[in-house]
């Protein structure tokens, strides 16, 4: 049996330690500003999470593009020759092209390198949320399982990856295309925060309103509360868009405070979730239940 | 020797009389403001009340009393304004319901009918306060009414209600703690008394005569700013009340659905046109009102016609079109629809970008009526609708036209300000398509909501621990003054330092009409300064009265 090797994208915002850790690869994006083209690092290695969101508040727009064919030739093509099947755990179809140009270039690997499987999934999820079902794959290669249980189990799963985020402005993700929201979020809000969430198509949609950035942070943690009632794995992602230090405390301590759990792990929202959500998106994400809601 | 039976035409002459009397008095009324604030509008919105009735009150010859009072009644429940008005209008209303079948009355029967009336008025609220104008129509009506003997006469009747009402309206600030604190008698009380007198004058042959025309919303004729080469840009207002008659149509049978096609047919637009009784009442904006009046002609006579030219002095004539549509032409029966009442524009742009679908015209001192929301109802055209009062003396009104209005399931949310409409409006959500839960979430929305006022004082008084001078700044909010400074901005930050902010996260900051930018981005800066932790967000209300409306939730 050949080993696995489990590769995602910009989009999942993992850090390098976790990477590690798990033993994930990662094919990258681009952002593009002012009609230049910057690899999506998840190590911010070619501006800083500030750099990016201090343009995007001066009122300039970031746009993305999705993982180019060459990308995915030059991670599969490595992962194959070094002997590795291949999970591609991919952000959301709805979001990015990204997984059916995965595709297209694994069959073409494939056909080379007949002994070889790579296996692209959409996880109808984006961001932590995206990066958690990457770990989780890791997590079941580590224990033995197999290529096809491993994919199986990621399929059977993916919905119940919880993704609860809040922002202070619909305006980016609107202007992105990124957002399905009913005509309750049209106008100006005026302090209204919407609760995001991935629906079953891996679709962001705004679900609710609800008033001022607190009361916003704390309905979150609360839903996510919800969701994660009887589940065994009590971890707890939380992202967020160069929010202000206290914000972010305030949050870490409301997951602490709702759900009981110390097995929290905080990051930037990567570059790629960033140009769209734009700075001040906090987000939480958790296994639980399975995601019922179709916006 | 006096009068043993009201005819018809001596109710119609009575009631016109108490309208003229309380018309000469309306400011008096007015002025009776148990806040030192230019907010004071009962004595105009009793009168437009009463004017509603006495303008239909016009009958001649053997007229049975009852026919009378049922018109009177119809006419001001459409035309109802403020709470004192409402409770007018119910008033008259029980009077109608006492005086039913009667060709005319004797003293028993008029005794009767008050009594109804009292009755009647009282219902209309949900929790009677005394010290008010129904603490004078009911004591009055119970001295006069265990007064009357085998051969009294209608003017001994009044006579004796009229020594009542004034000593129950001197003791109203015994009752009512408020208006004791501000040294006044109450307003409505007062208004109601002025129409009574009028009344009981008519009776004695005393005609009141009134040269104030307070129906008419532009006493001043707009200013000929029209000449030989003004743009012919906007067309004419056009508005008719007309009486069907049976000899062109048949006056029963006859819907206004065809007036409103022939209406779209020519190229109109604003259109209202609904039948009350026997009566069409039509509003149209369009360039060729000849073809309006023809076609009126086809099927009655009109009563009152009033054209005016938009072209001239445009923003004049949006006061007289006391509602707007969000669409012109927007046929199509929606779910669900929001009528919210606002004045200013903007504020009313504040509450159309919202989602309100129909903005009924409603500044400070100068209330919508019934009617006005019955127009907007049909205007919005929903199978239910969401109502967004904003004042709490607009509330009654909003429930009545409610209550008249058949045609869709009307809610009338409480929003006593502008600021709770606002708050609720920011939070309104239909997906749930469950009209109890979207009301509730209303609701929970007004009530994490704190109004702050800025405005200034009309007299000189003390109230609430502060020595007020005339035209001093005052901050208040809940009927409690918070802050009085010399100076506007300092009013509204002293204001803002007064209001609980705990659990609050955001404050919103209309700017009224004559708040200056920089007033606003002073108040701004402060708030930023010292409540970091608030968002604030900036309004161009454009109100009247208030400087700074603040929401702080």
């Amino acid at each position: 049996m050949r080993p696995i090797k489990i590769v995602t994208d910009s989009c999942s915002d993992l850090a390098k330690e976790l990477r590690d850790k798990y033993s994930i690869e990662y094919v990258k994006m681009n952002t593009v500003h002012n009609e230049k083209e910057t690899p999506a690092s998840l190590d911010w290695e070619y501006y800083s999470a500030k750099e990016l969101y201090d343009i995007m508040r001066g009122g300039e727009r970031v746009t993305t593009t999705q993982v180019p064919a060459q990308e995915f030739t030059a991670m599969f093509t490595k992962l194959v020759e070094e002997g590795f099947d291949v999970i591609y755990i991919a952000c959301s179809g709805v979001l990015s092209g990204s997984v059916n140009t995965g595709i297209m270039v694994a069959k073409e690997i494939c056909g080379k390198y007949p002994e070889a499987k790579i296996t692209c999934i959409d996880p109808k999820m984006s961001c932590m949320g995206e990066g958690f079902i990457a770990i989780k794959a890791a997590e079941l290669v580590a224990e033995g399982k197999t290529f096809d249980e491993v994919v199986a189990y990621i399929e059977e799963n993916k919905l119940r990856m919880n993704q609860f985020a809040t922002v202070n402005t619909l305006d980016y993700l609107k202007r992105a295309g990124r957002v399905k929201a009913s005509a309750a979020f049209f106008g100006n809000l005026f302090g209204v925060k919407p609760v995001i969430i991935s629906d079953i198509n891996g679709q962001n949609t705004a679900i609710k309103k609800v008033k001022g950035r607190l009361a916003s942070m704390d309905e979150i943690v609360n839903l996510l509360n919800d969701a994660m009632q009887g589940e065994e794995d009590r971890r707890v992602f939380v992202g967020h868009a160069d929010c202000p230090q206290e914000e972010v405390d305030y949050l870490v301590n409301k997951v602490k405070e709702v759900i009981g759990t110390d097995e929290i792990y905080i990051n930037y929202i990567g570059p790629i979730i960033g140009a769209s959500i734009g700075p001040g998106a906090v987000v939480v994400y958790g296994w639980g239940k399975k995601v019922e809601l179709e916006g | 020797m006096g009068t043993q039976n009201l005819t018809g035409e001596m109710f119609a002459q009575m009631v016109q009389n108490g309208a003229a009397n309380l018309r000469n008095n309306a400011q008096t009324v007015n002025d009776l403001n148990v806040f030192p604030i230019p907010d004071g509008d009962t004595g105009d919105n009793m009168c437009r009340t009463i004017e509603g009735g006495a303008s239909v009150a016009n009958a001649e010859g053997d007229v049975p009393v009852s026919e009378v009072c049922s018109k009177v009644a119809e006419g001001m429940l459409l035309s109802a304004r403020g709470n004192s008005g409402v409770i007018l209008s119910q008033f008259f209303e029980g009077i109608n319901l006492g005086m039913k079948d009667f060709e005319t009355a004797d003293v028993k029967a008029v005794a009767e009918a008050f009594r109804a009336g009292v009755k009647q008025a009282y219902s209309s609220v949900i929790t009677p306060t005394e010290g008010t104008i129904l603490t004078v129509m009911r004591e009055a009506t119970d001295v006069a009414t265990s007064k009357i003997t085998e051969d009294s006469t209608l003017e001994q009747f009044f006579k004796a209600y009229i020594k009542e009402m004034y000593l129950s309206l001197d003791r109203t600030p015994e009752l009512l703690p408020v208006l004791k604190e501000a040294g006044v008698i109450d307003s409505g009380g007062a208004g109601f008394s002025f129409i009574i007198e009028g009344m009981y004058k008519a009776l004695k042959g005393e005609e009141i005569t009134s040269d104030k025309m307070i129906t008419t919303v532009s006493a001043e004729a707009p200013i000929g700013n029209f000449d030989e080469n003004t743009e012919m840009e906007f067309g004419y207002c056009t508005e008719a009340l007309v009486q069907l008659r049976s000899e062109k149509t048949d006056v029963e049978a006859f819907s206004v659905d065809a007036l409103i096609e022939y209406l779209e047919s020519i190229g109109g637009d604003s259109i209202v046109a609904f039948k009350t009784g026997t009566k069409v009442k039509l509003h149209v904006h369009t360039f060729t009102p000849d073809k309006v009046l023809a076609f009126c002609l086809t099927f009655g006579e009109f009563i009152t016609v009033k054209i005016e030219n938009m072209s001239i002095q445009h923003s004049e004539t949006t006061v007289e079109n006391r509602f707007e549509r969000k669409e012109v032409v927007s046929n199509e029966r929606k779910k669900f629809g929001v009528v919210a009442v606002a004045g200013g524009d903007g504020l009313k742009e504040m509450f159309t970008s919202l989602g309100a679908d129909a903005i009924v015209d409603g500044q400070q001192t100068m209330n919508p009526s019934s009617e006005d929301f019955i127009k907007a109802f049909d205007a919005v055209n929903a199978d239910t609708i969401i109502v967004l009062p904003n004042n709490s003396n607009i509330l009654l009104a909003a429930k009545q036209a409610g209550e008249l209005y058949k045609d869709s399931d009307i809610r009338v949310v409480e929003s006593t300000t502008i600021a709770e409409g606002y708050a609720a409006l920011t939070m309104l959500d239909l997906t749930s398509e469950d009209i109890d839960v979207i009301i509730d979430d209303l609701k929970m929305a007004i009530g994490g909501v704190t109004t702050g006022l800025v405005t200034y004082a009309v007299r000189d008084t003390s109230q609430d621990g502060f020595e007020i001078k005339k035209d001093d700044w005052l901050g208040f909010s809940k009927k409690t003054i918070l802050s009085v400074e010399k100076d506007k901005v300092s009013a509204a930050t002293a204001l803002l330092d007064s209001i609980d902010k705990t659990g609050k996260e955001v404050i919103i900051a209309i700017a009224g009409k004559d708040a200056t930018a920089e007033e606003l981005s002073a108040v701004h800066e402060y708030a930023s300064k010292n409540f970091p932790l608030v968002e604030f967000y900036e309004v161009d209300g454009g109100q009247d009265i208030y400087s700074f409306i603040f929401a702080v939730e």
